[in-house]
């Protein structure tokens, strides 16, 4: 692919702007993802009894939309992924509410909404769109002294937070209030209020212990000298494969591994390709995270500077979670790998991340500063 | 709601205030993000290289170039590193139904060629609409040739390992069982399990297979001859706590867990009154707490009244008797006396002492904690003196004479070998002596004569409790009792609910049975443990 640097079509104008390294990045982890469901979901697809390449195909159906709206936004102005999302935001925030009431209970959680053809779930859509809102707002209160977005900021994700611990979804409310926390951290909260914030933190994990019995069941577990099955055989994963792997589809401790496909694709891969595969996506990630995190710093927009902080860390989060559950590193909670783990929402939402990281990172004149 | 015009003063505001348009802290705080961000990393991947690397050699194994879809785990062996547990490899087959190109049916006749009895548990699967079902595990290469013969789709086989436990039924009670998926649900097996599954080197027990063997057959053929329920024999070396041998009968064969209905280890998990063995301790106790001498005298001709209880003794006997004496005779009415010496404080410290008033910490999982006294007063104090009034463990008896007569040196009883060994000082050396000398009175002269092994200068005591049946002494059943020491090791037997015979003149209390059986143990253990004779004492 080639564009005259001259070339002012949208195409040509999106070629230059855009961070090529970023844009990498997250295309080759489409196609690490798209190769490794391709040895990690026929497996799975047997055992419940389905026909071998229903997730494969299924993938495929939600790769070109995604991989679309991912190109769809990063081309945008700025101005109108802002906007985009505040409608985002607006309209998965009244569906978060109607949860509760109409959502479909699956494992015991109310967190998806059955509309017509399919189902969605309103806090995907929701994260990183709230993080994009949660900037501006902070963003406005420094530039208007009239305008008390940093008290509307914490009104909204605390009522988020309550939200989510109805239905309830504690990793989602943990990437939530991180992703939030990142954002209050760099605007400059005070030292107090952070210790208040980071202890308010500790005890309400302390209070869904006693609240959740799910959680206390995952928490014992994960103290208990014996290992539950999930986490024994995702670890005989890691064992199996060694540095190098089994090779693909050759695993065959995944057969015996639940959510093999989407919560524990990581072991799957650590037994097939190995722990030097695993390193070098995990690598991966981190360049990502750092590619984001420098040019925030570069920034000259503040808004951009705490949309990119807050959408990153819980992208960051993400990735730990899911890696650190399957290596026993902290209690089981489902969460998905970005990219890399099968799932229609999940991966909607992490193209949204990825065409939000993409504009905003974009070689830009900063229209802010004009208004 | 956004849009208040007045100014931003209120208390919210200003605990919330920030230091705003600072905007190179603000960026020295972005990096603090990334750095924390980047130190998960780099624990996290430093977590992955040492799983991979540190797993790969014990989790998985190979076998003559076979790999196993199982955990392996490691041997048990006996002291002499003889082996009670080990593996053998065996293959699995499994079937995913979606995958079938036959009818149910067809496939149902197929398998019934080969393994007839999967028929009804297979079908059952089936009807339950199962993803995956197990067609056989842990079959024979033969019968994996066959089914694979059968040429059917969606079968598929796994290589597996199997427990084995080549002495059958000879330590079923030390060394538990595993579950089909291979992990410990009893015993050794169990309490060991993560042991037993990450380490490479084999676990050692202090069991010897041969006493072992003595222990059981002697045992065995004790319950039959007086009509026993059960029984157990435990052989403690008392200077180091190991446990030579443990035998609970009935007992089963761990290598059919299923078919296992005697699965009850009375050695550690049964309690029981101990009767008049509880008279070492009374002794012990009025000995070490210096309130009586082997020479002070009690008059024990009439009955003890005690509120509605009268404590009297099996064979009333009349006038004045030494300390020594009521041991020699098993007095209770005597040692309701000697303990009315010292008192139900002194009593409980010792007890406490001894370790029969808590859960013992063993080397098996089956282990009971004690009945104690819901209310230890004088009645109490009083029953206690001749061991009823508390339920204990054969293992708690064993230990606490043992500890008593290892010169006051109580060693925690283990099963399994390594450098641990404690104990605790209960009585002193002095007391230590003159109970030895005493029991062995009982030995030479009295209730125990017929453990009176020549060559071995056996000491010991006997009891004979009523059992507990549904909460009432039954007159017609006993628990029989002998714990002895001979050289430097301490023997318990116990038999439950003997019956008379015509060699024991109708009588089913411990100086007929249980001294009898553990007089045979030790002739027979002593020549396997190569014990020198010692003159007559």
């Amino acid at each position: 692919m080639y564009f005259n640097r001259s070339d002012r079509t949208l195409l040509g104008n999106w070629f230059w702007c855009v961070d090529k390294w970023l844009l990498f990045a997250f295309l080759m982890l489409i196609f690490l993802g798209t190769f490794f469901i391709f040895s990690a979901t026929p497996e799975v697809a047997s055992t419940i009894g389905v026909e071998k390449f229903f997730f494969i195909k299924k993938h495929f159906l939600y790769l070109i939309p995604c991989i679309l709206t991912m190109i769809f936004l990063s081309a945008l102005e700025q101005r109108t992924v802002r906007r985009i999302c505040f409608g985002l935001f607006v309209v998965s925030f009244i569906l978060l509410i109607f949860v509760p009431l109409l959502g479909a209970e699956i494992k015991g959680a109310k967190r998806w909404i059955n509309l017509f053809f399919f189902s969605i779930q309103p806090s995907e859509l929701l994260k990183f769109s709230f993080m994009v809102f949660s900037a501006w707002l902070l963003f406005k209160d420094e530039e208007r002294t009239d305008f008390l977005g940093k008290e509307a900021c914490y009104v909204v994700c605390f009522s988020i937070l309550g939200l989510l611990l109805l239905q309830p979804d504690l990793g989602m409310s943990f990437l939530v209030f991180s992703g939030w926390f990142a954002q209050v951290f760099v605007v400059g909260m005070n030292w107090i209020v952070l210790i208040l914030l980071v202890l308010l933190g500790i005890f309400s994990v302390i209070g869904c212990y006693f609240l959740f019995p799910h959680f206390m069941m995952r928490v014992d577990k994960f103290f208990s000298t014996s290992e539950s099955y999930q986490i024994k055989k995702s670890l005989q994963s890691f064992a199996h494969g060694g540095f190098f792997g089994v090779g693909p589809g050759e695993g065959t401790i995944k057969r015996f591994l639940p959510d093999a496909h989407s919560d524990f694709i990581f072991s799957v891969i650590g037994e097939e390709f190995g722990t030097f595969v695993c390193v070098m996506i995990l690598l991966l990630f981190i360049f990502i995270i750092f590619r984001v995190f420098y040019i925030a710093l570069k920034s000259e927009d503040s808004f951009i500077m705490y949309s990119l902080i807050g959408v990153t860390v819980i992208f960051a989060m993400q990735v730990i979670i899911n890696v650190a559950s399957a290596i026993n590193l902290m209690p089981t909670k489902g969460m998905t790998l970005p990219f890399i783990s099968y799932g229609g929402s999940s991966y909607f939402s992490i193209s949204l991340y990825a065409g939000i990281v993409l504009c905003f990172t974009k070689k830009t004149i900063n229209y802010n500063k004009f208004y | 709601m956004l849009q208040l015009s007045d100014e931003k003063s209120s208390a919210f505001v200003v605990m919330f205030t920030m230091n705003t348009n600072n905007v190179k802290e603000k960026k020295e705080r972005v990096v603090y993000i990334a750095c924390a961000v980047f130190l998960i990393f780099c624990y996290i991947v430093v977590k992955i290289l040492s799983i991979s690397s540190s797993g790969s050699s014990s989790r998985r194994f190979f076998m003559s170039g076979v790999s196993f879809d199982v955990e392996k785990r490691s041997d048990i062996l006996d002291r002499n590193g003889n082996i009670i547990a080990n593996n053998i490899p065996t293959i699995s087959a499994y079937l995913k139904p979606n995958e079938m190109d036959i009818s149910k049916n067809e496939f149902l006749e197929h398998i019934s060629q080969i393994f007839p009895e999967r028929c009804s548990v297979i079908k059952k699967d089936f009807e339950k609409g199962k993803n995956f079902i197990w067609i056989k595990r842990h079959m024979t290469p033969n019968q994996k040739l066959q089914l694979m013969n059968l040429g059917l789709a969606g079968i598929y086989v796994q290589n597996t390992l199997k427990r084995v436990y080549p002495n059958r039924n000879l330590m079923s009670h030390v060394i538990g069982v595993v579950d089909i998926d291979g992990n410990g649900i009893s015993g050794i097996e169990k309490k060991f399990n993560d042991q037993i599954l990450s380490s490479e080197e084999p676990l050692m027990t202090t069991i010897d297979i041969k006493l072992q063997h003595a222990m059981r057959d002697e045992l065995q053929k004790g319950i039959d001859e007086f009509q026993a329920q059960g029984g157990c024999g435990i052989l403690m070396d008392r200077t180091n706590g190991e446990i030579l041998s443990l035998v609970s009968l009935p007992d089963f064969d761990p290598n059919q867990p299923s078919n296992g209905d005697h699965v009850f280890n009375i050695a550690t998990y049964g309690l029981y009154e101990p009767g008049s063995i509880a008279k070492i301790f009374n002794v012990a106790i009025g000995l070490e707490s210096k309130k009586i001498s082997l020479n002070s005298e009690f008059d024990i001709s009439k009955p003890l009244r005690i509120g509605r209880f009268t404590i009297s003794d099996f064979k009333q006997k009349s006038g004045k008797f030494s300390v020594a004496d009521i041991f020699k005779y098993s007095s209770n009415i005597g040692s309701a006396q000697i303990a009315m010496e010292f008192g139900e404080d002194i009593q409980k410290e010792y007890f406490q002492k001894f370790g029969l008033l808590d859960k013992l910490d063993f080397d098996l999982e089956e282990v009971s904690s004690p009945i104690i006294p819901d209310h230890w007063k004088k009645a109490a104090l009083m029953t206690l003196s001749f061991g009823h009034g508390i339920a204990i463990t054969p293992l708690h008896m064993i230990t606490a004479i043992a500890g008593i007569s290892n010169n006051g040196k109580m060693y925690a009883p283990k099963l399994i070998k390594d450098s641990n060994y404690k104990f605790n000082q209960i009585v002193s050396v002095k007391t230590s002596k003159m109970i030895r000398d005493i029991m062995r009175t009982v030995v030479r002269e009295s209730s125990g004569r017929k453990a009176n092994i020549e060559g071995y200068n056996v000491d010991g005591k006997t009891g004979t409790a009523e059992k507990v049946v549904n909460g009432y002494y039954n007159k017609k059943s006993n628990v029989c009792f002998f714990v002895g020491n001979f050289d430097k090791y301490t023997i318990l037997i116990m038999l439950d609910s003997p019956h008379g015979n015509e060699s024991t003149y109708g009588f089913a209390t411990a100086n007929w049975n249980a001294t009898k059986v553990a007089g045979k143990v030790i002739k027979r253990v002593g020549a396997v443990l190569g014990i020198p004779p010692e003159t007559v004492n």
